[in-house]
């Protein structure tokens, strides 16, 4: 088969770049063989994010579509429409710019260092093999442990709580199975009964944490946000919170040890650091593509995309792109300016990218002065097989 | 037991016959399965069934990279599990 666009092909989920150079270079508004618009130029990208002729959360109304059909044939998925009802990212002004500002008003600390220094140091010091996974060990608990202690849920349930979350999130992967739908649902259904359980306990013993904050802007505010909706509100801050920096960690810390000459220079000098992780946002963004919907037909190159097509905005290649970076395939962390589009932009721009720049700059930091020569045992990296989040799955390293 | 993709193409036009609710005479083995008025709901199931009656794992990409009932057909009778 000779397609530009092969999202499952395990070889390009490894390594998407050279798919999306080639979109980018012979069809940069391509329509691929499954109906959906696939976008790898960084311009009309950016464009699309900030054009009101497209809107977000087209997965939920498909999402809301199968559950209909789907209880025709006597299977109930409605728990993820549930669990999913009130993410950021899926909702569309008016709604929209009212739950972000109840976040904005709710989540005033942003004094975090201390919690992420808290918990590096006890993931640090349960490391005790010469040669370890530290995905495994590092990069997948840190942002877990420091969500759940800002929204205020207790750390030794996070193994529980990732599970379901990751699980959840496969309801974004651009293909699923029937299947996979129903394991989903029952990850939904669980993290549902979860964040609903602990709703209570805020409500009875308020305290000073985002959950409770939540609770008591949506009364002060009047915004009204349901009980339902505030889960799927935590839900969604619980899986952003957390997922998406894992990968950064992941991802980030594997470029370094490739390229050894910018792993000193950060160790000899940490005030690079920031840039740093600009760069390394940049060079492997954890969300490689972002949804749409067109709700009006739109002239784009030398194409129109009609009204009702659904749009794939590939962050992953916009990041790659010559036009805006100069040797985009090589790392520097010391680029300047560096305008990638890891948290998109417009009115859905990331909320949470500080807590993620944070996080990582502290992650690195760290894992810079505790092990000094790190070596990596390439045999061992293994990336997750879903394009939409680009995520290692395994990655060993030996330390002196 | 192994399937002729013969047999294979009537489990497909027969399932889809029924998603799409049109006798199986009418479907063309040679057209893309938009135009039998498949979605991409209705294709996750029939994937589901066919993978029952086939006792298989199929990709959820299959229906895209095999856009017609003949060519997938043909697909799926390569990759059956060989004769006990």
């Amino acid at each position: 088969m000779n397609k530009l666009w092969r999202p499952l092909e395990p070889a390009f989920v490894a390594n998407p770049y050279p798919m999306y150079q080639q979109l980018r270079e012979t069809d940069p508004v391509h329509q691929a063989q499954t109906g959906e618009w696939v976008i790898t130029r960084y311009q009309d990208i950016k464009e699309i994010f900030k054009n009101p002729a497209f809107s977000a959360g087209n997965r939920l109304d498909w999402l809301k579509r199968g559950i209909t059909y789907f209880n025709n044939k006597e299977e109930d998925l409605y728990a993820i429409y549930q669990a999913m009802n009130t993410f950021l990212n899926l909702l569309n002004p008016p709604r929209h710019t009212a739950v972000r500002a109840l976040i904005a008003k709710a989540w005033t600390s942003k004094e975090v260092d201390e919690i992420i220094v808290r918990n590096i140091d006890r993931l640090l010091k349960e490391i005790k093999e010469k040669t370890f996974d530290i995905i495994k060990q590092f990069a997948q608990p840190l942002p877990v442990l420091t969500i759940s202690d800002i929204l205020g849920i207790p750390t030794n349930d996070y193994r529980y709580v990732k599970q379901l979350g990751a699980t959840l999130t496969e309801a974004f992967s651009l293909y699923v199975s029937f299947k996979e739908l129903v394991t989903i649902n029952q990850a939904a259904k669980d993290m549902i009964s979860f964040f609903r359980e602990h709703l209570e306990k805020k409500k009875q013993h308020p305290d000073q944490s985002l959950m409770s904050s939540i609770i008591s802007t949506n009364q002060r505010e009047s915004v009204g946000l349901t009980d339902d909706e505030l889960v799927s509100l935590y839900i969604f801050l619980f899986n952003s919170g957390e997922e998406t920096t894992s990968n950064l960690i992941g991802s980030g810390f594997y470029n370094l040890l490739r390229n050894p000459e910018s792993f000193q220079q950060l160790q000899q000098e940490p005030e690079v650091m920031p840039s740093a992780v600009e760069e390394l946002l940049r060079y492997d963004p954890s969300v490689q593509i972002a949804g749409r919907m067109c709700i009006e037909n739109f002239p784009l190159r030398d194409k129109v995309i009609p009204k009702g097509a659904t749009v794939s905005l590939v962050i992953g290649s916009a990041n790659r792109d010559p036009e805006v970076f100069k040797n985009p395939n090589e790392l520097n962390i010391t680029r300047d300016p560096n305008r990638h589009l890891t948290f998109g932009s417009g009115i859905h721009y990331c909320m949470g990218d500080w807590l993620a720049r944070k996080q990582a700059q502290l992650a690195f930091t760290a894992l810079l002065s505790h092990f000094k020569s790190p070596k990596l045992e390439e045999n061992s990296v293994e990336w997750n097989k879903i394009l939409t989040f680009r995520s290692l799955k395994t990655m060993r390293v030996t330390v002196a | 037991m192994k399937l002729t993709q013969l047999q294979i193409e009537k489990i497909l036009k027969e399932e889809i016959a029924v998603e799409v609710k049109r006798p199986v005479s009418e479907l063309d083995s040679q057209v893309h399965f938009a135009s039998h008025g498949l979605d991409s709901l209705n294709c996750i199931y029939v994937l589901y069934q066919v993978e029952k009656k086939l006792e298989i794992e199929l990709n959820p990409s299959v229906f895209w990279d095999y856009p017609t009932i003949f060519s997938l057909a043909e697909h799926l009778h390569q990759i059956q599990a060989p004769n006990e």
